[in-house]
C-alpha cells in the first residue's frame, strides 16, 4: 500500500473550505465548521490541513473552562501561560497578528458548556481576524445553527459523509499497487458500507492477492468470494 | 547531561518534516507509520525512524492486538508524553539525544 493521502471529495472540500477562509476577501466572515460520523476520516484530514496549512490544533474537554482553554492556545503558540484571561488574550491576539494561523478546535461540543468560551473565541477571531474550524458531530451543527450571533460568523459548513464510487476509485488508484477493476471496486464498496477505513483494509487485502498471483489487475471473478475483511465470525444459535 | 558544560541543546527546527510528524502524533494520539506518512508527507523510512527513538526514549508506545503479517493493518502507536508543539531533541529522562539509547531505560531494566 502507498502512504498518500487520498484526495476525496470530502477532503477536497475541506481543503478548499479553509483555504477559502484564509484567502477571503474583506467583510466576509472566517468560520467554519466540520461535522461527521466517526470513522469517516475527519481526523487524518484535520492533521493533514494542520501540516499543510500550519494551523494550531486545540482538543476541548468537559472540563474546559476559558481560562483552561486560553492556556492550551497558549502552549501550541508557544508563549507564556498567565493564571489571569486578559493578558493570555492580549498574548494570544498579538501572536496571532503578527502570524495569521488557522485555529482547529476538536470536540468543539464542549465549548457550548460555558458561553465564555465562546466569546472569547468570538473575540480573538473578531480581532486577529484568523480563521476558526469547529469540530465535532451533527448535534454540534445543530447546536450552533440555534445560535444566531456565533452562527452568523460561519461561512463554511462541512459535512463529512460516507464516500461514493467515484471516491473509491480515488482511494485504489491511490493507495492500492495492484490494480482494481470496476465490478470488484464496487463489491469492495458495498461490502465496506461506504466507511473508508474498512475500504482500506478491503484493498490491502487486494493488494496482496494481486501480487502473490501477479496479476496486474484484480477482476471480481478472480477475487470470487474471499473475505474482504477481518470481521469476526457470526455463530449461528445451535438447535436444542 | 554530557557536552560542554553550558551548552544547551539545540532547539527543534520549524516547518520541518519531523515537526509535522509530531504534530501528527499529537492531533491523532493513536496512530499507525501510515498514519502518519499520510498526513505530514514524510517518507516511511523517516517516520519509523523518528517513531523507533521517541519509543527507545518513552514518549511512544505500542498498542497491543497486532498480527503480523495481515494486509492492511500496521502496529498501533499511542503518544504517552506530550510535550507540547515543539519535537524532543534530548530525552527529558536521561538527558541524551533521541538518537541514543536511553540509559534510565536500561538501568530500570537491569532492576
Amino acid at each position: 500500500m502507498r502512504d498518500d493521502m487520498a484526495m476525496t471529495k470530502n477532503v477536497r472540500r475541506f481543503l478548499a473550505a479553509v483555504r477559502e477562509l484564509t484567502d477571503r476577501p474583506m467583510g466576509v466572515e472566517g468560520m467554519a465548521i466540520l461535522w461527521g460520523e466517526p470513522g469517516e476520516g475527519k481526523s487524518t484530514t484535520v492533521a493533514f490541513a494542520c501540516n499543510t496549512l500550519d494551523g494550531i490544533f486545540l482538543r476541548a474537554n468537559t472540563c474546559w473552562t476559558p481560562t483552561s482553554m486560553l492556556s492550551a492556545m497558549m502552549v501550541e503558540l508557544g508563549m507564556p501561560v498567565y493564571g489571569r484571561r486578559a493578558p493570555m488574550v492580549e498574548s494570544a491576539v498579538k501572536a496571532l497578528s503578527e502570524r495569521p494561523r488557522p485555529i482547529f478546535i476538536d470536540e468543539a461540543d464542549y465549548l457550548f458548556k460555558h458561553a465564555d468560551m465562546l466569546d472569547v473565541m468570538r473575540d480573538i477571531y473578531d480581532v486577529t481576524g484568523s480563521p476558526v474550524v469547529l469540530i465535532g458531530m451533527e448535534e454540534f451543527a445543530r447546536k450552533v445553527q440555534s445560535r444566531g450571533k456565533f452562527a452568523r460568523r460561519i461561512t463554511q459548513w462541512v459535512e463529512f459523509c460516507g464516500i461514493d464510487i467515484d471516491d473509491a476509485r480515488t482511494l485504489a488508484d491511490t493507495l492500492c499497487e495492484a490494480k482494481v477493476s470496476d465490478d470488484l471496486l464496487e463489491h469492495v464498496h458495498t461490502a465496506a458500507r461506504k466507511n473508508i477505513g474498512r475500504m482500506v483494509t478491503g484493498l490491502a487485502r487486494i493488494e496482496q492477492f494481486g501480487k502473490l498471483n501477479a496479476l496486474c489487475t484484480v477482476t471480481r471473478k478472480e477475487w470470487a468470494n474471499r473475505a474482504l475483511f477481518y470481521d469476526q465470525p457470526r455463530f449461528a444459535k445451535r438447535r436444542a | 547531561m554530557p557536552g560542554i558544560k553550558g551548552m544547551t541543546a539545540a532547539a527543534p527546527r520549524q516547518g520541518t518534516l519531523r515537526h509535522n510528524i509530531w504534530r501528527s502524533m499529537r492531533i491523532l494520539r493513536q496512530f499507525t507509520v501510515a498514519d502518519l506518512c499520510r498526513t505530514s508527507g514524510a517518507g516511511r523510512n523517516n517516520v519509523r525512524k523518528f517513531v523507533k527513538r521517541l519509543e527507545v526514549h518513552g514518549y511512544v508506545t505500542q498498542l497491543g492486538d497486532y498480527t503480523s503479517g495481515r494486509p492492511g493493518v500496521y502496529r498501533g502507536l499511542r503518544l504517552v508524553k506530550d510535550i507540547g508543539p515543539n519535537y524532543p531533541m534530548r530525552c527529558e529522562r536521561c538527558g541524551r539525544p533521541l538518537g541514543e539509547p536511553c540509559i534510565k531505560n536500561q538501568e530500570e531494566e537491569i532492576q
